[in-house]
């Protein structure tokens, strides 16, 4: 029977550790695309992932519950992307790009999609990386949480302790600059483009 | 009534693109983008930024983090009793006496027997295979479920009985063997005096040795000095004696 995230985060505040573990391995991933999302490194995404749930275990004990636990753990996350970057004093960095290694690439697809395909995808992987790199973090923030973490207006409001109408204007400029910046790449139509 | 919708509200256009606009906002938004193409064209391309954005996957890492709990707490050295330190170097002293004297320990049936064999067992030399005829023996009894207290009061019983073994053991001096050593010591004294003097004699004649070379070697250069004193003119011979005047001269 799958537990539901209240009933382990119960369970979890009476000191049974394998119920936080199920919540570690149902929020884990989503974390860690999160975390490397926002700032970009691999290994300290992993990091990032590890000490948000390492904190939220420690602090169990003070979760009111007046939030999801998942928004919770974001909240973690997200405190301690903010303060990676300012310990870094930069801004994301995103992998260099690389040669990219077809045989590589068609072993770990499956073969509906062709190679050529395969490279397309993840050159504009590394081109909306590069892309979202530019944005200020509070517009990049809430982009990734829309976009990747399907939150609500609110609940990005709620996480990043700004109105709702802030929000959308974070998410209107973020959007627009991205729009700019994939136009210069050519991957637009230059009509959208041109719009202002 | 229906809020009209302009084109300074633009950035209400999230609201449709993420279907979060409430019916009212999407028919307002809808009615505005019909019949201006600016907007509809921002719109759209909105919509395709959007598309754009479901490119960039992160890297496919393996995670798997676990919160492991202790399952008990690790011993500390704080918690050891403040009395097995005196313990252990009370049974290193004795391991010492033992590896020194020939002490036997043996454990068995909940006991620990240490056997000395300072005292002479002639007994044994004859009778090696009699049971009865055995040193003197210290016997602790140690028993699994002991208490500290007893454990401690067991190990002092056995230091405190191997102490007086020790010192029972060990044979008083007597006359002869005093005098013995009291000529032996004289001897080694005075064979050290002899010693020294030759030493210092050896070192007087080498510094006198090396004086008298020296004192050699000065007369030469002198003599030699006064070789080319001679072989100047009377000129030369007044200017070298100014010279050796002033600069003798104290200052």
């Amino acid at each position: 029977m799958t537990r539901t995230d209240e009933e382990l985060v119960a369970l979890s505040m009476g000191g049974d550790v394998e119920s936080f573990n199920q919540l570690v391995v149902r929020w884990e991933r989503p974390i860690y695309a999160l975390a490397y999302r926002v700032i970009g490194r691999e290994e300290e995404a992993r990091d990032v992932v590890q000490e948000t749930f390492l904190r939220a275990f420690r602090s169990i004990g003070n979760f009111r519950g007046q939030a999801k636990f998942s928004s919770w753990v974001y909240r973690i996350a997200l405190n301690l992307c903010r303060d990676w970057m300012r310990r870094e004093r930069r801004t994301p960095l995103m992998p260099a790009p690389e040669g990219v290694d077809v045989i590589e690439l068609a072993a770990e697809q499956g073969p509906v999609e062709s190679v050529e395909d395969l490279v397309a995808r993840r050159d504009m992987s590394r081109l909306v990386a590069e892309a979202m790199k530019k944005l200020p973090e509070e517009q990049r923030t809430a982009i990734i949480l829309k976009e990747y973490h399907g939150m609500t207006f609110q609940e990005i409001a709620d996480l990043q302790g700004v109105p709702l109408s802030t929000v959308k204007t974070r998410l209107y400029q973020g959007l627009n600059v991205l729009r700019r910046h994939l136009a210069a790449e050519g991957r637009f139509d230059p009509a959208h483009s041109k719009m202002s | 009534m229906t809020r009209a919708f302009g084109c300074e509200d633009r950035e209400q256009l999230v609201a449709l693109l993420y279907g979060e606009a409430d019916r009212e906002e999407q028919a307002a938004i809808e009615a505005h983008l019909a019949t201006c193409p600016a907007c509809a064209s921002e719109y759209a391309a909105l919509r395709e930024v959007r598309t754009t954005l479901t490119a960039w996957e992160p890297p496919h890492v393996e995670l798997g983090f676990r919160i492991v709990r202790d399952s008990q707490p690790a011993r500390r050295w704080w918690h050891v009793p403040v009395w097995v330190p005196a313990a252990l170097a009370a049974v290193l002293l004795l391991a010492v006496g033992a590896a020194l004297s020939g002490v036997q320990v043996e454990y068995g049936d909940g006991t620990v027997i240490v056997r000395t064999a300072w005292s002479p067992a002639p007994e044994r030399a004859v009778q090696p295979a009699h049971a009865a005829v055995q040193p003197p023996a210290a016997v602790v009894p140690v028993a699994a479920g002991m208490s500290e207290a007893e454990v401690r009061a067991a190990l002092t019983d056995l230091e405190e009985r191997l102490r007086a073994a020790i010192a029972a053991s060990r044979p008083a001096p007597v006359a002869s063997d005093r005098d013995d050593l009291l000529r032996r010591v004289e001897s080694m004294i005075e064979a050290s005096e002899r010693r020294q003097q030759r030493e210092l004699a050896l070192r007087l004649a080498q510094v006198v040795r090396d004086m008298d070379a020296q004192r050699r070697a000065d007369l030469v250069r002198i003599e030699q000095g006064m070789g080319e004193l001679q072989g100047l003119t009377g000129r030369q011979a007044e200017q070298m004696i100014n010279y050796l005047m002033r600069t003798s001269a104290p200052r």
